[in-house]
């Protein structure tokens, strides 16, 4: 199973900005993949999160706390080859930056505890490359 | 008198309006704010703003805080260092306190980059001062009109316009908690600010990014939608004749100790097709008799919880989820201390959430669909989860998973609450225990007595479950029973 994980946000944002970014997960290989569809943003440390960010090799600088579901067997669904599945968030609502240049990977998890997953849904983390993020 | 009638008691007259928590919450523990109380805010501010006018007492007591002691038999204020003289310091604290409550306090408190606490010293007057010297303002240590413009234009550079439009209406002391559900920024919004009205003539005001460029534009939008006359409201039909007086007496008594804000009420009052004037009455409690006998649910005019989840679920309906809120809010007497706002969010993903951590102590709480989706007693639950956010940012709990763990407690414990189904109640106990094995132990050594209460809690309610129902939950049991105190 080969999956992509791409990060859509601008070179450079001001933080006065409540501007969207989207991740989007590719299926890369030639098969099927079972992915958790729901794409819904939080932190590595926090649950019932699909996707979060690391920031400047930091894993967690959240600014809200939230109340959501586990995903339920009905986020979940196969994604064929070259197929993409993407959520967007509203990265500012999420996520605190200082003025300056940021080193930024987006991370994917179908599988996290507490979730309703079949057991073969596509296992463990999934990294993007890592962005340059330059805010004013 | 239980605690809760004896907190509204202290408030005020029983359905008198509430004192709005900005007003309440104001930070006043010296000599100077108690001189400030006594000659009243305005009349200070102006005192010191103009430098001059009638009451020479109060200037001679700026002029000489020792003299504010003895008059008051309190200790003196401490001078801390910085560009202002002793009788501008005392001014700024005097003026600024005057002026802002506890949560804009904060906000200035974070732009001039001095210790974060709601109360505005001498040292916040001296860091304001500071801070207007790196504007190029005059170092007055007073929070007016031009270095407030310098507050926003800083809390605006980091996305945090919500709590700049907050501080701006506390400035202008504009009266967004008489009609107002909610203001807030949008910035989707492609005007400065709009205005959406629900029954009653309560407003959900929201103010556009091209409006957050200072103060004064901000606060004029605000009044431009207040000048934006409500809906003409339905004519009201000839009152019902369901109770009678000795039940509308006890029905109005009982609704006046239950709602105490009088938006709350008027939403009431429009919902049950009554003159909205946020006053509990002989009138108001008949209709609500009639709403419950077309519910088919008990008629006695009492807005208890059957009748407020029938009102709630109507309000959804009606997309008038603001209103649903507030009366939740107001009859389970949430308390809004640090609350910026509160909101329905038709655009949030998760049940509810509450930001931010940029302002310490300040929250933003927006209330999701799925939050209504989940029922009554669900909703019930994720607002007074989210306050209990409010209450663990003012109180600084910064260990994410232990604020989801007393998050999830409140709602396992349900206080004062109806409870979800076994369903619902075994989700919150599962994320509980997720968050509590994620929380430190050091803290969990703290907050063990608040984990013995959950657990308890979900071993009594798996014990009144049947063995059917009970079967699907022995796993997340047996995760509570593995744990020890560290």
């Amino acid at each position: 199973m080969t999956v992509e994980l791409t990060l859509v946000l601008p070179a450079a944002l001001r933080r006065s900005d409540h501007a969207p970014v989207t991740v989007r997960l590719r299926n890369a290989g030639d098969q099927p993949v079972v992915v958790n569809t729901r794409m819904a943003p939080g932190y590595a440390t926090s649950r019932a999160r699909e996707v979060w960010l690391e920031v400047g090799g930091r894993e967690d600088v959240s600014r809200r706390d939230y109340e959501r579901e586990h995903a339920g067997p009905d986020d979940f669904a196969p994604l064929p080859p070259g197929a993409v599945v993407e959520g967007a968030f509203v990265l500012l609502d999420w996520y605190r930056f200082a003025a300056g240049a940021h080193r930024v990977i987006a991370c994917y998890e179908a599988d996290e505890r507490g979730a309703a997953y079949p057991d073969d849904v596509l296992r463990g983390v999934v990294r993007s490359p890592v962005y340059e993020l330059a805010v004013r | 008198m239980t605690k809760q009638q004896a907190r509204r008691a202290a408030r005020g007259p029983t359905g008198g309006p509430r004192v709005p928590a900005r007003t309440r919450d104001r930070g006043e523990s010296t000599a100077a704010s108690l001189l400030q109380r006594q000659a009243g805010n305005r009349a200070v501010a102006g005192l010191v703003t103009r430098a001059g006018g009638p009451a020479a007492t109060v200037l001679r007591h700026l002029r000489d805080p020792a003299a504010v002691s003895r008059s008051v038999g309190m200790p003196v204020v401490q001078r801390a260092p910085g560009p202002l003289t002793p009788q501008q310091e005392s001014g700024a604290v005097i003026f600024n306190r005057g002026r802002y409550d506890q949560n804009s306090v904060r906000v200035i408190q974070v732009v001039v980059g001095t210790t974060v606490d709601g109360d505005f010293g001498p040292i916040s007057a001296q860091a304001v001062a500071t801070f207007q010297g790196g504007q190029g303002l005059a170092q007055t240590g007073l929070v007016d009109q031009p270095t407030l413009d310098a507050v926003v234009a800083s809390a605006v550079s980091t996305g945090d316009q919500d709590y700049a439009i907050y501080a701006v209406a506390d400035f202008f002391d504009l009266p967004v908690r008489t009609d107002t559900l909610s203001l807030r920024f949008d910035p989707a919004l492609a005007v400065d600010s709009a205005n959406r009205f629900e029954p009653g003539g309560l407003r959900v005001i929201t103010i556009g990014a091209t409006a957050m460029v200072s103060a004064q534009a901000i606060g004029d939008q605000v009044v431009l939608q207040f000048a934006v006359p409500a809906p003409a409201a339905p004519v009201v039909g000839p009152r019902p004749d369901l109770l009678t007086p000795p039940q509308e007496a006890s029905a109005v008594s009982f609704d006046r100790s239950k709602f105490s804000d009088p938006r709350a009420v008027r939403a009431i009052q429009a919902a049950v097709d009554g003159g909205a004037d946020g006053i509990w009455g002989s009138d108001t409690v008949e209709r609500v008799a009639a709403f419950q006998d077309t519910a088919a649910i008990l008629v006695d005019g009492k807005v208890g919880p059957v009748t407020l989840s029938h009102l709630v679920s109507q309000w959804d309906a009606n997309g008038e989820q603001d209103s649903a809120i507030r009366a939740i809010v107001d009859f389970y007497d949430l308390n809004e201390d640090g609350l910026v706002d509160v909101s329905f969010d038709p655009g949030e993903t998760a049940n509810a959430s509450t930001g931010s951590n940029a302002i310490p102590g300040d929250s933003v709480v927006r209330i999701a669909p799925r939050a209504f989706a989940q029922g009554f007693a669900g909703l019930v639950h994720t607002i007074a989860h989210e306050f209990e956010h409010v209450r663990q940012r003012r109180v600084g709990i910064q260990d994410q998973p232990l604020r989801e763990f007393l998050g999830e407690r409140i709602e396992i414990l349900s206080i004062g609450m109806d409870e979800e189904d076994l369903t619902g109640f075994m989700n919150d106990a599962g994320r509980a225990i997720d968050e509590w094995d994620n929380v430190p132990a050091a803290l969990q050594r703290v907050n063990f007595a608040r984990f013995e209460e959950v657990r308890s809690k979900v071993r009594a309610r798996l014990a009144a479950a049947s063995g059917f129902e009970r079967l699907p939950h022995l796993l997340t049991l047996a995760r509570y029973e593995a744990v020890v105190r560290p």
